[in-house]
């Protein structure tokens, strides 16, 4: 992430032929702000709520040998914010009576990953919005997190170049950006 | 630097630039270039090219939550700005104002986007940028609208020439009569899918053109300058943050650099400028007063020669509360147009499908521009329309579907992750920009029983679509879809936002094009601006931004309002050399 940011100062520099100030780097590099933070606590999720929604997530993307999943971008803090942050009332209303009518029915802790993906299939089709959400949130906190932009999808920050029409192969995956 | 502080600013200078925008970056740079010292007066706070653009580099998970939008509880503060559904987001939210802090009325919605900061809207520009043709100039008078264009495409074209070959716009000309030819840097590409419909189109309807969208970024050199003030573009398509390579035209890349360089440039920022002064014994105006947004202090500047790019509706707002005894309605406002015929573009209406094939193809870059959709409507007798006048072109491009797709397709697990590693289908849009007339009842006026917080006349603005637009939505929907329909595309969908948000979203403004709130014209009876962009009863005040458009046509405006700003500014130093101001 740092030297992407770095990247783009020297090229910037180098084109425009002007030095950009210590003060001017400092500015774009603390644009930067959040590494994924390992003592983080939840500001709206409870604890067995954070549990249930990793287990889940992680089944749903659980990445491979090579490539990471949802256990490795910290999927439940991306759900907690936002929630806390970007929820309407009724939103985080809908959330949590979706979860408990979810926990009533459903234990995932003792399950395996295949019993999980059978549920979350089941669940979406008996028109669970809580399932639903879920599956979405859980694909885009890993697609927009920084290890799946960058190990998963094919991330450019700078393509410097565009080209109309290009074999596949030639980019090899999904652009992440 | 050559920012002043606003201690000294109590002097005179040979010109006043109000705003530094698109059109003021423009004046500033033609005035000092030609030798005036120049004092631009700008409303916001002051930006530093490259170093204030601080969301530049920043990647969706550097925000909470990963993503760029803003939480509802910051929206707060946005309830105009936030219509547009992408101007709040995160990377370039600190370049619009907060609708709280500068509040306006709106008797019917109005879609005001405002930054009121150095470089003005040129930094969030979508950069598009195209000639009106002889046509848009011999409209009105064709079709008895409102009043005559005092100029022609001929007194334009050396000076759009003059302008896209200093700020360097790419671009393919075409030869078409309704869309001039121009001054272009190599154009960008189309995609697979794009070139299919530009094949299928020009094969269904009779030659109809498809063309790669002009826009003023640089891919290329530009042929004035090698002097490494700007950088060739990256293809990054995050210029709304602001460009650290400077590649693409704002006023801060292009213009006030220039303007800077020849020593006669004062910039003096957090000046809000309420009025001009009239002087009854000259007949011409000898400065302007300055409220400091910051401590709320009156000032007088005094110039020669003033120029006002405040933008269409700010600028009107300053004449229309600069009153005297010759001008108790507002200086220049004879005619009783000023504040009138406010136009925009309407936009939101198109339609999308999605193409089959080109599975094993895909796109490098994030082209910063789309394709576009010459106007093809009431060109000639073969094209004309019985229910609507004018018409509208479409900006749009195809695209791979991206990771989302896993969302729909109801991926889970091993299948999930294998279907991270391909694109999704290809689908294209193209959404239309559709001309608006200009039209009396469409206006803008400031009340004075209610100040705003910098003590000046709330600005309120009564405008809406009117017939002939809506009309034309129609057919701007229904093309849309024939045109992909016939170039092969499936499930063809088009679409009208109007109505959503209770209308709020697609109301005027939303095409981001407010002008026409002091018309150029012939007749001082019937427009507030001569030929050169002067007031006919205050020769020495120019105005060149939005305000002084006489129709809209349906082209993307702010490359005319350049234009017309090195026209004037030609003008006013003939002017004052030989004494005549
Ligand atoms: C998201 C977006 C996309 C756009 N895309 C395109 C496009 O593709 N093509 C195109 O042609 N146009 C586009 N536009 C429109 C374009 O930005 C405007 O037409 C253009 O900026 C207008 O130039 P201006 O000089 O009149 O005003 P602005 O660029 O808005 O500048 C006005 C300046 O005046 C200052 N000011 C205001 N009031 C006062 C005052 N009282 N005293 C002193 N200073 C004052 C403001 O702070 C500001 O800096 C787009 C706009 C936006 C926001
Ligand atoms: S796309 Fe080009 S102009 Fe836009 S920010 Fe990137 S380099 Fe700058």
């Amino acid at each position: 992430m740092k030297m992407n940011r770095r990247e783009v100062l020297k090229t910037a520099g180098l084109v425009l032929g002007y030095t950009i100030t210590a003060g001017s780097a400092a500015a774009i590099l603390g644009g930067c702000s959040a590494d994924p933070t390992p003592n983080w606590t939840p500001e709206t999720l409870k604890d067995d709520q954070v549990k249930t929604l990793e287990k889940i997530a992680n089944a749903i993307v659980p990445g491979t040998d090579q490539l990471p999943g949802a256990k490795d971008v910290n999927i439940a803090k991306f759900m907690d914010e936002r929630l806390s942050i970007y929820a309407t009332e009724e939103e985080k209303t809908a959330f949590q009576e979706g979860y408990s009518s979810f926990v009533e029915n459903h234990k995932v802790t003792g399950m395996s990953d295949q019993e999980i993906l059978d549920l979350v299939k089941s669940e979406i089709e008996n028109g669970s919005d809580f399932m639903k959400a879920v599956h979405e949130q859980s694909i885009i906190g890993f697609c927009t997190s920084e290890r799946g932009m960058k190990e998963v999808l094919v991330f450019k920050p700078i393509p410097s170049e565009q080209k109309g029409c290009v074999p596949l192969e030639e980019v090899g995956g999904i652009w992440a950006i | 630097m050559y920012f002043n502080s606003k201690g000294d600013a109590e002097v005179t200078y040979d010109a006043i630039v109000v705003g530094s925008g698109i059109s003021g970056g423009w004046a500033a740079k033609e005035l000092a270039e030609k030798g005036l010292k120049t004092v631009v007066l700008e409303r916001g706070r002051k930006v530093e090219h490259v170093k204030d653009y601080t969301t530049a580099a920043m990647e969706v998970y550097d925000w909470p939550g990963n993503t760029e939008e803003s939480s509802p509880e910051t929206l707060k503060d946005y309830p105009v700005q936030r219509r547009t559904g992408y101007t709040t987001r995160r990377g370039h939210r600190h370049w619009f104002v907060k609708d709280t802090e500068h509040p306006f009325v709106e008797v019917k919605p109005f879609n005001w986007m405002r930054g009121y900061h150095l470089g003005g809207r040129s930094i969030t520009w979508g950069r598009q940028s195209y000639r009106l043709s002889p046509m848009d100039f011999e409209a009105n008078a064709k079709d008895g609208i409102a009043v005559d264009w005092p100029i022609r495409y001929d007194d334009m074209k050396p000076w759009y020439d003059y302008v896209e070959k200093h700020i360097g716009v790419s671009g393919q000309n075409e030869g078409l009569a309704q869309l001039p030819d121009g001054v272009y840097l190599p154009p960008m590409e189309m995609n697979c899918v794009e070139d299919k419909f530009k094949k299928g189109v020009a094969e269904n309807f009779g030659g109809r053109m498809v063309t790669i969208g002009r826009t003023a970024h640089m891919t290329g050199p530009l042929s004035h300058s090698n002097d490494s003030k700007r950088g060739q573009c990256q293809f990054r398509n995050r210029c709304m943050r602001g460009c650290p390579y400077g590649a693409y035209f704002s006023s801060l890349s292009s213009t006030l650099p220039y303007a800077e360089q020849t020593g006669n440039l004062t910039i003096v920022c957090n000046s809000i400028v309420s009025e001009v002064i009239y002087d009854p014994e000259t007949n011409l105006a000898k400065g302007v007063r300055v409220i400091d947004a910051e401590t709320k202090e009156t000032r007088d500047v005094y110039a020669k020669i003033i120029f006002l790019n405040a933008s269409a509706i700010a600028s009107a707002s300053i004449l229309l509360n600069s009153r005297s005894d010759r001008f108790p309605n507002g200086l220049g406002n004879d005619s009783g147009e000023l504040g009138h015929n406010i136009m925009d573009h309407h936009l939101g209406v198109g339609a999308r499908a999605d193409f089959e094939g080109f599975e094993d193809k895909y796109y490098t870059g994030r082209r910063p521009n789309g394709i576009y959709v010459p106007r093809f409507v009431n060109l000639d007798k073969s094209s004309e329309k019985k229910d609507y006048l004018r018409g509208f072109g479409y900006q749009g491009g195809a695209s791979r579907q991206g990771w989302y797709k896993v969302i729909r397709e109801m991926k889970l697990g091993k299948e999930l992750m294998e279907s991270l590693q391909t694109p999704g289908e290809w689908t294209m849009g193209i959404g239309g920009f559709g001309e608006c007339l200009p039209n009396h009842e469409n206006k803008m006026y400031l009340d004075y029983d209610n100040m705003d917080p910098f003590g000046m006349p709330m600005i309120k603005i009564d405008a809406e679509w009117k017939e002939n637009e809506l009309t034309m939505r129609k057919d701007m929907a229904s093309a849309a879809a024939e045109m992909l329909e016939a170039a092969g595309g499936k499930d063809v969908r088009s679409y009208d936002s109007i109505d959503d948000n209770e209308g709020k979203n697609r109301a005027m403004g939303i095409g981001i094009h407010e002008m026409g709130t002091a018309r150029m014209g012939r007749d001082p009876k019937t427009s507030v601006l001569n030929k050169f962009n002067q007031i006919h009863a205050c020769k020495n005040v120019y105005m060149t931004d939005g305000a002084a458009m006489t129709s809209a046509g349906c082209q993307n405006p702010s490359l005319t309002y350049m234009a017309l700003t090195a026209r004037a500014a030609n003008h006013a130093v003939e002017e004052l050399k030989k004494m005549n101001l």
